[in-house]
């Protein structure tokens, strides 16, 4: 593939996924900016890996794949963790309110949202690839590498954990 | 819609992946080409810079000069005696003597053409290399077939010896095939300047080894998600695998009168001090160093699969200093510049009693003799006789 090609191509999908891929991003790390620096790396690396993208997958769910697993690196990255022990001072030193009276606060959407962004990363990756990507049980299992029924089990596990109840292909 | 894209949505409605990120974007990616043949470049040259210092680590110039206050003689005057000595076959005594002699700073000066010890002659290459060798084949040949006679006929002038060397040596050549001559030089050639090289073949292949299995586990670990300091550590192992590769050896080897000189001033943090005498015996090689202010040193180098290293040095103001060879039976007997014997004796004790080994020296000449002992003669003291041949202490 040609440079200018691939270059098309990249700004192509950065229109068509852009605005899903900082949102995935923005659940895991709760920071636009970050949110936004870790998009354009997972487009990047799409970027580079254009040459090797053979089609067996769909773009998205290839974009997906390389968006998540940016998240996680960031997630056990030195800097992250850098960030989380110093915004837990500033939290400590605020004396800022509690989740619960915050959640108290919020309508069900948000609600959820945010229950959703406080989720163990192993069920955030579920619900997100399965619901927010809209992507079937088997796409979802392939993104993460995962086998169906574990895929099942996660995402029950999850929406236990978010208080929903929801059977769309899954029971 | 899916409820969970739908309130996602929803709650962030206002969040898109920004204009400016998405240039920036394309800026970056339209470098990603530019940075692959950058580093690409950087690996070459790294590796070209890795292999160039590994060339570069030949064998140090010298700079350890030699001085020597034992008298200059001919090349030729000592060579033709040397020649006469080994030519004769059937006095015990003087083949003893021949034997108990070393030829190798002949050998050294002959090679070199510039000794402290010899002046030497004219020589073309080749006739160095083949007088050398001669001297060793001479001398194998005395220790290996004892009083047989010489398979070469007897010469009377050095340059009829200059002559016909390359006949004789390849005659010599003949007799021991398994035990080639070696020059000073190759010698020299075959030690190797770094740490490495000094190491056994097993160690040098378990360091490769070593390497290999950490710069796979390194290329493994590069694909796999992880901290960065623990991708770094094969790295890190690597690099110290390298040091043996660019760290200078830790023994000093011997290999002519400059390197001798080079190892003892190291060992002993000498600042000066100058070689009086030097000699080789199989696989020991022997030299007497005299410092300004008198005190003595008798260095001893033993042969390891890479050279002549280093074994130990005996020091003191006595001049007479001695070594045992218990595997050859031979007792080496070493007297400093400046001593005033004419005679040592090697008197036999308890079961060797009534046996005297006489050891003759020229008074103030430093010497160094190996002396081969009869099977019998285990116990022995020595006595000393001065100049005018009367017994000392």
């Amino acid at each position: 593939m040609e440079s200018e090609e691939r270059e098309q191509r990249l700004i192509e999908t950065m229109d068509l996924y852009g605005d899903d891929i900082v949102k995935l991003c923005y659940t895991y790390v709760r920071n636009w900016q970050t949110a936004e620096d870790l998009t354009q790396e997972s487009f990047l690396k799409f970027f580079r890996s254009l040459h090797t993208f053979r089609g067996e997958a769909s773009v998205k769910t290839y974009l997906y794949r390389i968006a998540i697993n940016v998240c996680h690196d960031y997630l056990s990255s030195w800097k992250y963790k850098k960030v989380t022990i110093t915004n837990a001072f500033h939290k400590i030193l605020r004396t800022e309110r509690s989740t619960e009276q915050v959640v108290m606060e919020l309508d069900d959407s948000k609600r959820l949202v945010l229950a959703i962004e406080q989720l163990p990363p192993k069920y955030k990756d579920v619900i997100i690839v399965f619901h927010f990507g809209e992507m079937s049980l088997e796409e979802t299992g392939s993104i993460l590498k995962l086998p169906i029924n574990t895929v099942k089990t996660r995402l029950r596990r999850a929406r236990q954990m978010l208080g929903i109840s929801l059977q769309e292909g899954v029971e | 819609m899916d409820p969970i894209r739908k309130a996602l949505n929803e709650v962030y409605d206002e969040k898109h992946f920004s204009i400016h990120k998405k240039q920036d974007t394309v800026k970056l990616a339209r470098n990603v080409n530019r940075k692959k043949r950058g580093a690409a470049v950087t690996v070459a040259v790294t590796v070209m810079a890795a292999i160039m210092l590994f060339l570069l680590v030949q064998p140090a110039e010298q700079h350890v000069s030699v001085s020597t206050e034992k008298a200059p003689e001919t090349v030729e005057e000592a060579y033709m005696e040397r020649f006469a000595a080994a030519m004769v076959t059937d006095d015990k005594e003087a083949v003893m003597t021949y034997l108990s002699e070393s030829d190798w700073l002949l050998q050294c000066a002959i090679e070199s053409g510039d000794s402290a010890f010899y002046r030497s002659p004219e020589l073309t290459a080749k006739e160095r290399k083949n007088l050398s060798a001669l001297l060793y084949y001479m001398y194998l040949w005395r220790i290996e077939v004892w009083g047989a006679k010489p398979p070469i006929p007897n010469v009377a002038s050095f340059d009829e010896l200059r002559r016909q060397s390359a006949s004789f040596v390849e005659t010599y050549e003949e007799f021991f095939p398994d035990k080639p001559f070696i020059s000073s030089k190759e010698e020299h050639g075959l030690l190797s300047n770094t740490y490495f090289g000094t190491m056994s073949k097993n160690n040098q292949w378990g360091l490769i080894g070593m390497m290999a299995i950490f710069g796979i586990l390194f290329i493994l670990n590069i694909k796999v998600r992880g901290n960065l300091f623990f991708k770094a550590i094969p790295l890190v192992i690597i690099c110290i695998c390298l040091v043996p590769f660019v760290m200078p050896a830790a023994e000093k080897y011997a290999y002519d009168e400059t390197s001798i000189m080079e190892a003892v001033l190291n060992e002993e943090e000498l600042k000066g001090a100058h070689l009086t005498d030097a000699a080789t015996f199989g696989d020991n090689r022997y030299a007497l160093i005299t410092t300004a202010e008198g005190i003595h040193y008798f260095a001893h180098f033993l042969k390891n699969e890479n050279g002549y290293v280093l074994w130990y040095t005996k020091t003191g103001k006595e001049y007479m200093m001695d070594a045992s060879q218990p595997q050859w039976r031979r007792q080496v007997v070493a007297v400093h510049e400046g001593h005033d014997m004419s005679k040592i004796e090697l008197v036999g004790e308890y079961e060797s009693e009534g046996t005297v080994i006489p050891v003759d020296l020229e008074a103030g000449k430093p010497t160094i003799r190996a002396i081969v002992k009869p099977e019998f003669f285990k116990s022995f003291h020595y006595e000393y006789y001065n100049a005018n041949g009367e017994k000392m202490y």
